[in-house]
């Protein structure tokens, strides 16, 4: 088959383009999670229109009482919200630095029963520094991890 | 104190926009007497922006708590090293550093000239200072930096103990700059458009070498970042795929993307349109990034929300994309391409590859970043993408774009060879592939992994036998070692093999990419005292706790003893927690690592029963990452250092950008090394005389002419003069006497000398029937030159003839038939220059452009004659004068920095008392 000069690029472009799209196509379905702040999360869960077979990321305040660390499974359990209507969550790694003193997170992960079960955890530090970086954890060693700082991350110091 | 840095700002703002108006003027009216104040305004800014941070590094220094950023960023404790450094800790003083580097810039960028057209460099200044303005006005109005406290608190607030490390001098310093130095050559594509010079070659020399200068800071403010984030941060990794990270990623790879096609643009007048459109979208993603990352319209984990700054961002950013834009469609006809592209595989499709890969990386990066917003927008709701998004796309294009790396050195420019291709690319695929098989073989059985190991050594080995073959090519003609014409090979072509260096210096980093992508090994364990963990083979025995009281923390830390397989002890590893007076705390990683793995450990807690938990890495090959990056640095030193003499360009750019190499092999005539080795006399004559018929023209001519200089030849009508040039320049043999030629003899030395001069004459020995074009085509095959196509656009240019290129030669006037031959001149590049009356027949303007190019020639160490009747021109470069009056010398003498007058008497005395 002879194609035309013309046509040549067209064609190289679009083969590009169409292994562009598969690709992200596939990025998308492995890492999309649908995000909610915890007040909407819950109103979801209540109405039932919550999309549960979905990975999810969730952002709330800590309810400071909840909070409870069990090292030798390596297991902290916590809520999200405000007392009396939270979410419960549980997460399997190692418990933040600063995790006492933050305000609020934003956690990753599916619901599994009544359990918000999160592999990855994000903080924010209630800190008097304007610059104070908002600091995560995550089990998978591929996200980031108990240091009160991703602020301090790459390149993002140099944006602020 | 806080009130002269108020009013500095002030000042600044109000110089700024002097600047930019005045150099706005400037470039409308073509005006250099206007330029030049705008250049003292520029200077000014740049002074009052650096007394402004002076001022501020004072008062972080002296820790004034009165001045709000001061209280909020510092406090007494805090070690005066990370006072200082707290300038850019926050806001308002990361908002002062963008514009304080930009004014510097700014002012370097205005003093640059361009000769021939200066009202683009005008333009772009005036860019540049209006890009410095709206910095300005945020400072003045927004954020800033000396606002008053009150009451005057007794301490400050402190810096955030994760900001207090030697990374936060350096990493986010060479970051802005490299962010900050964008904006000139976006400058410079704005100039060049308004004044419609864009696609043109002094276009390309300004805008490359800042853009390289701007990606070296990018680069190394990215990958340092990386580092640091590896190495402080603690989470094992070292990229994230963050929203603030991928801001700094865009520009980068649109950046890349135009250091590549740019270099078909230099050569071939190709992808004009788009490289300015790259110029431009690199400066505007790095302003987005900015703006993403301060208006907290995403929902990341950096939640920076300052609306109010975020919708000035907005504006700015949405001003400039929409100026962008109109002037690339008002000016799209002149960005139109010269050449086609002729064949699939050549150097200019290689770029056009790159280009496309590299902008499918940006488009990807863009997408996952907003693709929140963009799914809100929709109607779907917040939907975020994470890492597995981002390696699945960027992961493979990014491996095809090292793979082209090896590809390119085997490609030609127009078209390949594609015997030479195949012979010079099967080798190192050999290599790539006996690599992966090894691999597989010893057990590593991760086909991505595989790819990625193969990729690299075919890249390794494809970049070094290129080299080699050069340098044995090299080595053969000149009958030297091949290791001598190894070293004078990179000396000589640094931009070409500083690129390579760079690219070897990438698939470097790809070995520690995969290392740390593909094997990294992770556990986290809670453990007592004498228990141990093992993780990859290795085992950490804990020992216990050690607490350590420092002034201002407290550090606890566990030791770890970690022995091998084997049992032999590898390391004692000490990671720590540190807390600060105020509640707040911080990891500090430990790490052992070598070429072949990091041990990395975590101190992640511990409780009062003594159970211990610890997060462990074992990270392979993590330490090539650094190791590439310097090579990578290294090379990008190397393509940008100035060239010690570089070849003529169309401009007077700096010899960076000008001393391209010979990409197509072969070097040209001359070069440096070469010609130091020659007689230092490039024209030595001993008693010439030449008859016509009976009449003795010239008698007993005695010349001694050193390399490099500039003798005018003066004399009446009738004198002989060019009778003599056209002997020196061995157009008429001598009927007597000796003449030798860069200490050559002309009769045994034949072509090659002749190829070293030219003779500008009364005959301009252009061919009527051919285009322009066509005559400078006919005499660089003549003369072999290099680039040929290329280098025909620089020099019409330059002479600007580039409208009538196509135009037959016979309906030329006077004036323009002389412009061609001086661009022959240019184009041929010869040592020897004689010049024959050379402003016969040129305007004003060409007369002047004549003069700079003169100025140019010699300023290249080129040895030049001229005849001249014209007392004004060209005299003020000569360093001898000599008068032939009736075939003789009468009159030689050094004369550099002489007045017209002078040369006038001389002239009178000498020539008139014969007469």
């Amino acid at each position: 088959m002879k194609i035309s000069r013309r046509a040549r690029p067209l064609l190289g472009a679009l083969v590009i383009l169409a292994a562009m799209a598969y690709l992200m196509a596939m990025g998308v379905s492995k890492s999309s999670a649908y995000y909610y702040t915890v007040e909407e999360f819950l109103s979801r869960l209540q109405s039932g229109n919550a999309p549960l077979q979905q990975r999810l990321r969730v952002s709330g305040d800590i309810v400071a009482s909840s909070v409870q660390w069990h090292p030798k499974a390596s297991e902290l359990r916590f809520a999200l919200g405000e007392a009396g209507r939270s979410l419960p969550v549980v997460y399997h790694g190692a418990q933040p630095d600063n995790f006492t003193h933050a305000t609020s997170a934003i956690v990753e992960g599916r619901m599994v029963g009544q359990v918000f079960v999160a592999d990855k955890l994000m903080l924010k530090c209630p800190s008097k520094y304007e610059a104070a970086a908002p600091a995560t954890a995550a089990q998978q060693g591929k996200a980031r991890s108990p240091r009160s700082d991703t602020a301090a991350g790459s390149g993002s110091a140099g944006l602020r | 104190m806080p009130e002269i840095g108020t009013i500095s700002l002030a000042a600044a703002l109000a110089a700024a926009l002097y600047a930019a108006a005045t150099f706005g003027m400037a470039a409308w009216r073509r005006s250099e007497e206007l330029a030049r104040r705008a250049r003292w305004a520029s200077v000014a800014v740049a002074a009052l922006e650096t007394l402004a941070s002076l001022i501020l590094f004072y008062l972080l220094g002296t820790s004034d708590f009165s001045v709000r950023y001061v209280a909020e960023y510092t406090s007494r404790n805090l070690p005066p090293f990370y006072r200082l450094v707290a300038f850019w800790g926050g806001q308002a003083g990361s908002l002062l550093l963008w514009s304080w580097i930009l004014s510097l810039l700014g002012a370097v960028a205005a003093y640059q000239r361009f000769p021939g057209q200066p009202a683009m460099g005008f333009a772009a200044s005036s860019v540049a200072f209006a890009v410095d303005v709206f910095f300005l006005l945020i400072l003045n109005a927004v954020t800033p930096p000396f606002a008053r406290l009150s009451p005057v608190p007794p301490d400050g607030a402190g810096l955030n103990p994760l900001l207090q490390n030697p990374g936060m001098f350096i990493h986010p310093l060479t970051l802005y700059v490299g962010y900050v130095a964008f904006a000139i050559p976006f400058s410079f594509a704005f100039g060049a458009l308004a004044t419609g010079n864009a696609g043109r070659p002094v276009w390309v020399q300004a805008v490359r070498s800042w853009t390289l200068f701007a990606w070296l800071f990018l680069t190394v403010g990215i990958v340092y970042g990386a580092q640091w984030a590896y190495v402080e941060l603690g989470w094992g990794g070292y990229w994230g795929w963050d929203p603030v990270e991928n801001a700094s990623l865009m520009p980068w790879l649109t950046a890349t993307a135009f250091l590549h096609s740019i270099m078909a643009q230099e050569r071939r007048g190709m992808y004009k349109a788009w490289n300015v459109i790259l110029v431009a979208l690199t400066f505007l993603l790095s302003i987005f990034g900015t703006y993403l990352t301060r208006s907290g319209i995403l929902s990341s984990v950096h939640a920076f929300q300052d609306s109010a700054l975020g919708q000035w961002f907005f504006y700015f950013l949405a001003a400039a994309t929409l100026a962008s834009i109109v002037l690339i469609a008002a000016r799209w006809q002149q960005l139109q391409g010269e050449q086609e592209l002729e064949s699939y595989a050549s150097k200019e499709a290689g770029f056009l590859f790159s280009n496309l890969l590299l902008m499918a990386m940006a488009f990807a990066v863009i997408l996952g970043t907003l693709y929140p917003l963009i799914t809100r927008w929709l109607g779907q709701g917040e939907i975020t993408v994470g890492p597995p998004f981002f390696n699945q796309v960027v992961v493979p294009l990014g491996l095809a774009l090292v793979l082209l790396m090896g590809l390119c050195p085997f490609l030609g420019w127009r078209r390949t060879n594609g015997g030479q291709f195949k012979e010079s690319f099967l080798a190192p695929a050999l290599v790539g592939v006996v690599v992966a098989v090894g691999l597989a073989l010893a057990g590593i059985r991760i086909p991505g992994a595989l790819v990625a190991f193969a990729i690299v050594a075919f890249v390794l080995s494809s970049l070094a036998a290129e080299l080699w073959r050069e340098a044995s090519r090299q080595a053969l003609k000149n009958g030297e070692g091949v290791l001598r014409a190894l070293g004078r090979l990179l000396a000589r072509e640094r931009r070409r093999y500083g690129g390579h260096l760079v690219h070897v210096g990438v698939a470097v980093m790809i070995i520690g990419m995969t290392g740390i992508g593909f094997f990294q090994v992770h556990a986290t364990q809670s453990v007592q005292a004498g228990q141990a963990i093992t993780v990859g083979g290795y085992r950490f025995a804990y020992n216990g706790l050690l607490e350590k009281r420092q002034p201002g923390r407290d550090v606890v830390m566990a030791d770890l003893e970690v022995s091998d397989r084997q049992g032999r002890p590898v390391a004692s590893l000490r990671p720590e927690k540190v807390f600060y007076p105020d509640g707040q705390n911080s990891t500090e990683v430990a790490i052992h690592g070598n070429l072949a793995r990091d041990l990395y450990v975590i101190l992640a807690g511990w409780q009062a029963d003594g159970t211990t938990t610890f997060q462990i890495y074992v990270n392979p090959l993590v330490q090539w990452m650094w190791i590439g990056e310097y090579l990578l640095v290294v090379g990008t030193l190397l393509a940008l250092w100035p060239g010690r003499r570089p070849r003529l360009q169309g401009s007077g750019a700096d010899g960076a950008a000008a001393g391209s190499g010979g990409d197509d092999g072969g070097p040209a005539p001359a070069w440096p090394e070469e010609r130091a080795e020659v007689a230092e006399l490039m024209v030595e004559a001993r008693d010439l005389s030449k008859r016509i018929g009976e009449r003795l023209i010239l008698q007993g001519i005695s010349l001694q002419v050193p390399r490099g200089q500039f003798v005018a030849l003066l004399g009446p009508n009738g004198a002989g003069k060019s009778t003599l040039l056209r002997v020196l320049s061995l157009l008429s043999p001598p009927s007597a006497g000796t003449l030798r030629i860069a200490g050559q003899d002309p009769l045994e030395a034949g072509d090659s000398l002749r190829r070293r001069l030219a003779l500008l004459s009364h005959n301009t020995f252009l061919y009527g029937d051919l285009s322009a074009r066509e005559n400078l085509y006919l005499y660089g095959r003549l003369y072999g030159v290099e680039n040929l196509q290329a280098r025909i656009v620089q020099v019409l240019e330059r002479v600007h003839l580039t409208l009538f290129q196509m135009d037959p030669v016979r309906v030329f006037s006077r004036g323009m038939q002389q412009r061609l031959a001086i661009a022959r001149i240019l184009l041929l590049s010869p040592d020897l220059v004689f010049l024959d009356e050379p402003y016969t027949g040129l305007d004003l303007e060409a007369a002047a452009s004549l003069n700079s190019i003169l100025a140019e020639l010699k300023a290249q160490g080129k040895t030049l004659f001229l005849i001249t009747h014209s007392f004004e021109a060209g005299l003020e470069l000569a360093d001898q004068v000599a008068v032939l009056v009736r075939g003789r010398l009468v009159y030689q003498a050094p004369s550099s920095g002489w007045s017209v007058e002078q040369y006038r008497n001389v002239y009178l005395q000498k020539a008139g008392s014969v007469k």
